[in-house]
Order: C-alpha cells, then sequence, then structure tokens
C-alpha cells in the first residue's frame, strides 16, 4: 500500500522532472542563477518568499494611512478603540514612506532604468564583439581584447566612472550621462566578453567540424552553428549581468546623475527622514530585479526547448 | 577525367601531436569509384587520417591531393574543397539546435545558396534514402545513435560530395542497425 502523501510527491516530483529536465553537464558560468532553480529547495523557497513579500511591504508602506483612513470609515467603531489607528487615519499624518516614494517615483525610477538600458545597449554589442575576439585565432586581435577585459577588470566601475567624468571629461567634453553610459557600458562589455567567451567555447569542437566539412566558412560556422548554440549557455549569465548592472547604475547618483539612490539622498537630507527614505530606495531596486530576474528565467526556458528530451 | 585517375593521392604523410606521431608515412592513392577501408586498432589513426584528408588537421610532412589539387597550397580553396567531401564523423556531430531536416537542408542552403524549398524537397528525398523520413522534425537528441548516424550520412550526401569519408561509421551501432546503415552506404553510387 502506498501513501497517498508519498504519491502525491512523487507525482509532482516526475511532473517536474519532466517539464524541466536538467541538462546531463550543467556548467555554472557564474553566481548561480538569476531565479534559483528548483533543485535548491532553500534558495528556491526563500526566492519566492522575497518575491511576494517585497513587493506587498513596497504597496503596505506606500499606503498604509489610506489604509488605515479606508478602515476608519468603513468601521467607525475601530478609530474609538484604537487611537493610533485614527491617528494614522487623520488628515494631519504625513506618511513619509510615500513622500519617499513620490519624490523617487517618476524621474528617479526613469533615469535608473534608461542608464540600465543604454548601459545594456552599448555592453552587449561591445561584449560579443570582445567574445568573438577573444576566441579569435589572430593573435594581434586576441591580445587586444584580452588586455582591454583584463585591464577593465581590474579597476573597480566607480574609479572607471571617476576617471570618464572627471578625468576624461576634463580633455574633451563629455556630458555626465554620456560619460555614465560609456563607463557602465565598457566596464560590463568586458564582463558580457567573457561569458560570451565562455559560451563559445562550451560549444563541442565537433559542431563547428562538422560545419567546416560541409564547406561552411569560419564566419557561417560562427553564425549558424557556434552562436546559436552558445545563446543557450550565455542567456542566463548575461541576464545576471544586466541585473547586476542596474544595481551598480546606482553608481552614477556619484557624478549627478538624478537617479532612485540621488532621488532618495535629495529627500533624506531634506526631511532628515533617512530611515524611510532608504527603504524605499532599497525596496525599490529589489522590486525592479525581482521583475527582471522573472524575464531572465522566462526567456531562459524559452532558449531550452530544443533540448527537451 | 580518366575514370582511372586517382582522386585522393597521399605521399608520406607524418603527423605528430606534439612528440607522439600519430602518422608515420602514409601513402596512398584512391581511385575514383573505388570504397576503401581502413582498418586498425582503436588509436592508430584512422580518424587522424580522414581529417587530414579534408584537412580539418595540418599535416607536418608529406603531400595531400584530392581531385588533382593539393590541399596544403595555401591558395586552395578550402571551402570548395570541402564541399566536394562529405564526412560522417565518429560521433556524428549532428548540429544540436536544428532538427533533422534542417541538419540536412542547412549546408545546401548557406554553401550553395540553394533555394529553401527546394533544398527541403531534397532534403526529405535523402532521408527517405536512409530511412528516416518520419523522423525529419525531431531534434538530434530526441534520435538514437542509429537514426542520427542515418541523418549525418544524409547531411553529408546533400552536398553532392564526390568523396565521402566515413570515420567508424558502425561503432555506435547495435548489430542489427549495422546492417541498415552499411546497406544505405552501399546503395549509395559507389564513388569513393
Ligand atoms: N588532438 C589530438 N591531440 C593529441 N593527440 C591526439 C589528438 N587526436 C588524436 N590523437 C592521438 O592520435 C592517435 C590516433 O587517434 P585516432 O586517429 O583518433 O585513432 P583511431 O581513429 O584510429 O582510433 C591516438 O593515439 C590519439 O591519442
Ligand atoms: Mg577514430
Amino acid at each position: 500500500m502506498t501513501l497517498p502523501y508519498k504519491k502525491r510527491r512523487l507525482d509532482k516530483a516526475l511532473s517536474q522532472s519532466a517539464v524541466h529536465p536538467e541538462p546531463a553537464i550543467q556548467i555554472e558560468m557564474n553566481d548561480g542563477p538569476a531565479i534559483p532553480r528548483k533543485t535548491d529547495p532553500g534558495l528556491y523557497s526563500a526566492w519566492k518568499f522575497v518575491v511576494i513579500a517585497a513587493p506587498c511591504l513596497y504597496i503596505y508602506l506606500a499606503t498604509y494611512d489610506q489604509i488605515a483612513a479606508l478602515l476608519v470609515s468603513a468601521m467607525p467603531g475601530l478609530g474609538e478603540s484604537w487611537g493610533w489607528l485614527k491617528k494614522i487615519a487623520g488628515p494631519e499624518y504625513v506618511n513619509s514612506y510615500r513622500d519617499a516614494f513620490l519624490f523617487i517615483m517618476p524621474d528617479g525610477f526613469y533615469v535608473t532604468l534608461q542608464v540600465t538600458c543604454l548601459g545594456i545597449g552599448v555592453s552587449i554589442p561591445v561584449g560579443i564583439m570582445t567574445g568573438l575576439c577573444r576566441v579569435s585565432r589572430i593573435r594581434i586581435i586576441n591580445l587586444i581584447a584580452s588586455v582591454y577585459v583584463e585591464v577593465v577588470r581590474g579597476i573597480p566601475l566607480l574609479v572607471q566612472l571617476f576617471y570618464i567624468y572627471y578625468g576624461v571629461a576634463s580633455i574633451i567634453r563629455i556630458n555626465p550621462f554620456m560619460a555614465a553610459i560609456i563607463s557602465i557600458g565598457f566596464c560590463y562589455g568586458a564582463y558580457i566578453g567573457e561569458v560570451v567567451r565562455s559560451g563559445i567555447e562550451a560549444v563541442d569542437r565537433g559542431q563547428r567540424e562538422a560545419a567546416m566539412s560541409l564547406g561552411f566558412t569560419p564566419f557561417q560556422a560562427m553564425r549558424h552553428v557556434i552562436l546559436p548554440q552558445a545563446i543557450r549557455t550565455i542567456l542566463p549569465p548575461l541576464g545576471n549581468e544586466c541585473i547586476s548592472m542596474l544595481k551598480d547604475s546606482s553608481l552614477v547618483s556619484m557624478v549627478a546623475i538624478i537617479d532612485i539612490l540621488r532621488r532618495g539622498r535629495e529627500y533624506a537630507s531634506t526631511t532628515f527622514n533617512y530611515f524611510e527614505s532608504y527603504t524605499m530606495v532599497a525596496l525599490s531596486y529589489l522590486f525592479i530585479t525581482l521583475i527582471l530576474s522573472k524575464g531572465v528565467s522566462l526567456l531562459e526556458t524559452r532558449m531550452g526547448r530544443y533540448e527537451r528530451r | 577525367m580518366n575514370a582511372a585517375d586517382p582522386i585522393i593521392v597521399l605521399t608520406d604523410v607524418y603527423k605528430f601531436f606534439g612528440n607522439f606521431a600519430a602518422l608515420t608515412n602514409v601513402s596512398l592513392s584512391i581511385r575514383r569509384g573505388e570504397k576503401v577501408v581502413l582498418v586498425g586498432p582503436s588509436g592508430s589513426g584512422k580518424s587522424t587520417l580522414l581529417r587530414t584528408i579534408n584537412r580539418l588537421e595540418t599535416i607536418d610532412h608529406g603531400a595531400i591531393t584530392v581531385n588533382g589539387q593539393d590541399i596544403y597550397d595555401p591558395k586552395a580553396n578550402l571551402n570548395r574543397l570541402r564541399t566536394s567531401m562529405g564526412m560522417v564523423f565518429q560521433g556524428f556531430n549532428l548540429f544540436r539546435h536544428k532538427t533533422a531536416l534542417e541538419n540536412v537542408t542547412m549546408a545546401p542552403c548557406q554553401v550553395l545558396k540553394m533555394d529553401p524549398v527546394e533544398a527541403d524537397k531534397r532534403g526529405l528525398d535523402l532521408l527517405h534514402k536512409v530511412g528516416i523520413a518520419d523522423k525529419a522534425g525531431n531534434y538530434p537528441a530526441q534520435l538514437s545513435g542509429g537514426q542520427q548516424q542515418r541523418v549525418a550520412i544524409a547531411r553529408a550526401l546533400a552536398m553532392n560530395p564526390d568523396i565521402m569519408l566515413f570515420d567508424e561509421p558502425t561503432s555506435a551501432l547495435d548489430p542489427e542497425v549495422t546492417h541498415e546503415v552499411l546497406d544505405v552506404m552501399s546503395a549509395w553510387p559507389a564513388r569513393a
């Protein structure tokens, strides 16, 4: 006799393993996927918890006084017995969380997303070029790309940002926004280049040989055989790089670009509501990265389709 | 060209991997229409020899001519040359991101610039010949070893090669399938 509980668990395990077959060889090229795999139960349930809890907290903090007002107007008795509820619902009560949120909200979000998107727009082409050069057999091209990667990876992004914003901009005129995009784009271009390189190198050598034996040019082999297969390995770590970029875009607040963090700082220093302000800043970043990581994982499952056995 | 003319000629071929001599002093000559089987224990250099013939490996000494052309001539058009030689690899090396049919039609479309519709028709024809037309839409991961092998043969045949190089065509197969694959191979109008 099988226990129904065990049977349910078995069925669930079977159905999940059919939907999400683990690839035979799994190469972790980074500090883990954007969304933890179901095979890592601790991290996965933590992720689920955060996905639900963080947006709830975010919305709650921004609206709790309005919720209280609704409660009190719906049930006047509540306000009488709980004085603090009545106070929160009252017209003279100021919700600093919402104030901070509204201060950050339209422009700060917009600028952070803009910096990130443009940064991605610069760094992905740069990264693909760098990755291709790094696997090139032409020594000089390979050398140039390798030097670029080593130099950029050895310098903190903040220093690169200052170098271009204060250093280079003192010689040739660059507007602050351009300086930020250039330094983020080229910094992440180097990291993405390494991701692209390891993705290309993870494709079995036989694939290239088969293409060559059929008369493909090296370019055609790369374009039609190797890159389409490399994308699968590249995509998850690439998504992680984009999420890191979003977080690192907060560094541009150091060079007078008004992003989420900068707006939060301005709010905090004018109102002295440091706690409320930075809580909303932190939750704002968390909120966006959660959405992005969901997007990355959707992309990941779509790209993995042809591998299904 | 006379049918008796040699199509592949190897003279004094040496190939080293570091200090290890994989091929020493290999000379042979194969005529158009001939079928030649290389026999030797594992590690004796059979794969290496085949790979030197379409220049997937370079040689350290000697000369190889195919269709009268020295393939180590720096001016040789490698791509044209490889188009005239089909190779079926020991591990098949099917394109893993393409279906069986796409595996067969890809090279004709990309290299010979064949019309895709035409290529599909011919590809299906070839898959039919090797007996797996019903698996045309499957990805390599969804095919058994023998089926993959036959797709690999169809893929090589799709380029209409003058020469077919088979690397251990039956090593990955169980005995019954071996027979089928050998039938497919011998059914191909004998060339080389
Ligand atoms: N890329 C390589 N680097 C070093 N040694 C190799 C390489 N390829 C093949 N060899 C060696 O050359 C010998 C011949 O290999 P191979 O041609 O594959 O043998 P076969 O196909 O006859 O079994 C083997 O001993 C193998 O270890
Ligand atoms: Mg071999």
